[in-house]
């Protein structure tokens, strides 16, 4: 199926009909774009998951909160967008529409959870590879992110562009 | 004797917390009327049906069902840029009413 195929399936018969009421289809933007990017560019990664929860949560939160439903802790354990394991690295990739720069901090933060992390324990000793993905390129971004060990990586699907024009970014 | 008792049934159901692996198929929207759990009186609601092949491993031949445009468009992400006829997800659901999020993992 051609990209455009896959675009006009996209806009979106399906997301039409699944909407509510009288208001337009729920629109999902980060998560389709991280799924997208998982689908696509990690298809051949040896373990690949979304939005991962990392670290464990801390011993002091779970105590004060004994005795709470199922999940009801994970707003305390930060989550990667998107981690890609490969042959001899693991991605940890952070997706940003708006203000890149929190990205840097959250992905050196990660980082740290990462190499504690159980699920990810198996992959271990790769070396882990810090990415940030945003929609257009920044010189200045990118010097920061070097500076910082990260990879900038510029990715930009055609279903984005009216989004950001919605936001008020030229595009 | 041993034996563990399974439930007959031809949908999936996610339990809170635990992860479904699920290999699946041929994504529709339907539209059925269901009582509503708070009122009880009939409604009619749109949901997105897969047909599921394996479950957890096992082959199976299944619907998987969900009302919730969220977790639809994090599937049909995943279906739209599937490399073959079928996509296999890991999916995990938190929370209860408003607060019910999910997690869905390509694998």
């Amino acid at each position: 199926m051609g990209m455009e195929a896959v675009d006009k399936f996209q806009n979106r018969g399906w997301a039409k009909a699944m909407s509510k009421g009288t208001r337009g289809p729920y629109r999902m933007v980060e998560r389709r774009w991280v799924l997208e990017y998982i689908m696509t560019k990690c298809a051949k990664a040896i373990w690949k998951t979304a939005h991962k929860r990392l670290g464990v949560i801390s011993p002091e939160v779970a105590a004060r909160a004994a005795g709470l439903p199922v999940g009801a802790l994970r707003v305390y354990q930060p989550y990667v967008d998107a981690v890609c394991v490969w042959d001899d690295r693991i991605e940890l990739i952070e997706f940003k529409v708006h203000d890149p720069l929190r990205a840097i901090a959250q992905l050196l933060y990660y980082k740290i959870l990462a190499m504690q992390d159980d699920e990810l324990k198996q992959f271990m000793p790769r070396p882990i590879v810090l990415k940030l993905v945003y929609w257009r390129y920044d010189a200045n971004l990118d010097a920061l992110a070097k500076a910082n060990g990260i990879i900038l990586e510029v990715d930009k699907p055609a279903w984005l562009d009216p989004i950001l024009r919605d936001y008020g970014y030229k595009v | 004797m041993g034996v563990e008792p399974r439930i007959l049934q031809n949908f999936v159901r996610l339990v809170p917390g635990v992860r479904k692996r699920l290999v699946m198929s041929d994504p529709v929207v339907e539209e059925v009327v269901i009582p509503d759990p708070a009122t009880k009186r009939p409604k009619t609601i749109r949901r997105l049906r897969f047909t599921v092949h394996e479950e957890d491993g096992m082959p199976v031949t299944k619907y998987f069902t969900t009302p919730s445009e969220r977790l639809a468009q994090m599937l049909m992400a995943v279906w739209e840029r599937r490399a073959g006829d079928r996509i296999c997800v890991e999916i995990t659901v938190f929370g209860v009413g408003l607060a019910k999020d999910y997690e869905v993992r390509p694998c």
